[in-house]
């Protein structure tokens, strides 16, 4: 079932749909209840298409096989149409950030609208998935992203996610205004999955985010469908002490000499800061850690402090 | 005196750095720390900035007899330097809205290195005032906003001579913001918003360089000779003073008044018309009578979008120093 969740004109009178599709067991109250969203930055199109792959997937196994639907699912893939059309982070009338929006009082289309997608969520779903990409200059191994304090109730979810690692994080004040904050503290249990790029797709992402999705369903008892032929990842549990931060000290071109998911031996070259002038060598960057490089740096431009590699203190499971 | 601090170097050379100036009596007195510029086009907050370092530079130098400068008074005119070069209101190479990346960090990106620098280099303040502009979309009249009731600092906002005083409460958004890590510090923390981004506004400029002048002079950080000018008493507004008009329809907003007037509640603030047909679609009325605040000022418009702000007066409305009067 498609529900318009919000509808509004623009200024020409075009008319913009917030929407959501529903599915749900036919003839049994839903066994659990659990909502998909995306899109909130209008360029982290990783989870937009997932959410498209998900739809597809389901509206067929609605039509072939409906009793394998067990619980409730809604899915909401474009949170945030405008700054998808413009391909844009924010929303483009005022470059307003959608993800800091949900403690506000609705008092602007932005903060209507997503005071309206955090009251649904709350009033249908138990479990809620945000799914995010990196910006555009980190590139983000698949991972589930837990604050400090959530994680007793979150990292069962998370381990089914097919992702290849969870980071419970410290908190920080603009949390509070983000999705995922304020659902757990409306009690609905939400993890964020961080994945990819900003405004580029990875089929590889992709198809371990799409299985990850359908696992977690058979897992909380949404679908009874069957396993999906692929070997499910084992996150590996990072703690806010375990990440490891390489930053550039100099301003130039960052050339990695790693791979995203690479496990990597302190000391280990993690890539080279050039001059864009002359070629020169400005800076090598090594590991000071021993561990998986789960963010790297996709942007070449770095400044003083730039993030080129985040890296996760632990030992290579065998 | 002109400091640099903290300069950031890009791919093909020094990309900019944070400047400030200082003023400082011979006296021992208070001191104060006017920042602006945290968008990078703040251009109401540079030009503020620009004449009074002009203004203390000509008491400093002894071009004028007319004052006698005894506290510090710290200038910081653009803080988002990158931005402001730029035109833009954000920086182009990390769109971070600065104002969400307080306190900062040292050892990290760019924007954060800026925030922390800013509290490092005001951390001595008594008192510390941001300025800043309503969005490229927005007018706002010139006030004050504080976010504590502490009797000193409402007398320092009355000090300003501005249209309103708000006593705002801490919301969430607050939590990130510049004037919260000033007010952990115990700095006295002020944000004066008027105008708005891209736009300089000339006469709402003067109130507000004429109002910080008068602060210093009520800090005691500047002495004044001249035959003191009569004060007027500022209104006080507390959050639950305030309504939002919101646009019902999408389409081109015309306003009909001005910020700063005095409305009566069904008054005409402003029409939406269809853009292809000319017809008005919607007439905003004020929901109460008050003083406009804030009004739209780009006409491009979607529903639901808030059309004016109104401050509203209750009876026996609070003036500093708490007296009574109605509209």
């Amino acid at each position: 079932m498609n529900k318009i969740l919000h509808s509004y004109k623009t200024p020409l009178g075009h008319s913009v749909q917030i929407a959501k599709k529903t599915y749900g067991p036919v003839s049994c109250k839903p066994k659990t209840r659990l909502a998909i969203i995306s899109g909130l930055h209008g360029d982290e199109l990783e989870g937009i298409a997932l959410c498209g792959r998900l739809v597809s997937y389901l509206s067929k196994l609605e039509v072939e096989n409906p009793e394998a639907i067990l619980g409730q699912i809604e899915i909401y893939p474009t949170a945030n149409p405008q700054s998808l059309g413009s391909s844009q982070r924010l929303w483009p009338m005022g470059d307003l950030d959608m993800n800091r929006q949900f403690a506000g009082n609705g008092k602007s289309l932005l903060s209507d609208i997503s005071q309206r997608i955090l009251a649904d969520i709350i009033q249908n779903s138990d479990i809620a998935i945000d799914i995010h990409a990196g910006n555009l200059f980190l590139k983000e191994l698949p991972q589930v992203r837990i604050i400090d304090g959530y994680d007793k109730k979150l990292i069962p979810l998370a381990f089914q996610c097919n992702v290849d690692l969870i980071w419970v994080h410290p908190m920080a004040d603009f949390f509070k205004l983000t999705l995922g904050f304020n659902l757990n503290k409306a009690k609905v249990r939400a993890i964020v999955i961080e994945a990819g790029v900003g405004a580029r797709l990875d089929k590889e992402i992709g198809d371990q985010l799409f299985f990850g999705m359908v696992r977690l369903m058979r897992s909380i008892g949404a679908l009874d469908c069957e396993k999906p032929d692929v070997k499910k990842k084992e996150p590996i549990l990072v703690n806010p002490d375990e990440v490891i931060m390489a930053t550039s000290k100099s301003s130039g071109f960052f050339i990695p000499e790693i791979k995203l998911g690479e496990w990597i031996e302190k000391g280990n070259p993690i890539g080279n800061i050039i001059c864009p002038n002359n070629g020169n060598i400005l800076e090598e960057i090594k590991a000071n850690s021993a561990g998986l490089a789960f963010t790297l740096r996709e942007y070449p431009m770095t400044y003083e402090g730039s993030v080129v590699a985040r890296i996760a203190k632990k030992e290579k499971l065998i | 005196m002109i400091e640099k601090t903290l300069t950031i170097q890009g791919p093909c050379g020094e990309a900019g750095s944070l400047q400030f100036s200082t003023w400082e009596g011979k006296e021992r007195y208070d001191s104060i720390s006017i920042v602006t510029g945290l968008q990078g086009s703040e251009v109401n907050g540079a030009y503020v900035a620009l004449k009074l370092a002009n203004f203390f530079s000509d008491i400093e130098a002894g071009n004028t007899k007319n004052y006698r400068l005894l506290g510090k008074v710290q200038i910081i005119p653009v803080v988002n330097f990158l931005a402001f070069e730029e035109g833009k209101r954000n920086w182009a190479f990390d769109e971070l809205d600065l104002n969400f990346a307080f306190p900062g960090n040292p050892n990290g990106e760019v924007s954060e290195k800026i925030c922390q620098e800013i509290l490092k280099i005001t951390m001595d303040a008594t008192y510390a005032v941001v300025l800043e502009s309503a969005n490229a979309c927005y007018l706002d009249f010139p006030h004050v906003n504080i976010w504590s009731s502490d009797r000193k600092l409402k007398k320092a906002a009355n000090s300003l001579q501005l249209g309103a005083v708000r006593i705002c409460e801490e919301s969430p958004q607050f939590q990130t913001q510049l004037v919260r890590f000033w007010m952990d510090r115990e700095i006295y923390a002020l944000n004066v918003s008027f105008g708005k981004l891209n736009s300089l506004n000339l006469p709402f400029c003067k109130s507000v360089i004429e109002g910080l002048i008068s602060m210093t002079i009520h800090l005691g950080i500047l002495e004044s000779f001249k035959e003191p000018k009569k004060k007027t008493e500022t209104p006080f507004f507390s959050s639950g003073d305030q309504t939002g008009v919101l646009a019902n329809e999408s389409g081109f907003f015309v306003p009909e008044i001005g910020v700063g007037e005095f409305i009566e509640k069904g008054q005409v603030i402003g029409r939406i018309f269809e853009v292809q047909t000319g017809k008005i679609i919607e007439e905003a009325l004020a929901p109460e009578s008050g003083l406009l605040l804030k009004i739209r000022d780009y006409p491009t418009v979607y529903q639901n979008e808030v059309l004016a702000e109104i401050l509203m007066p209750k009876k026996g409305l609070s003036f500093w120093p708490f007296k009574s009067q109605n509209f």
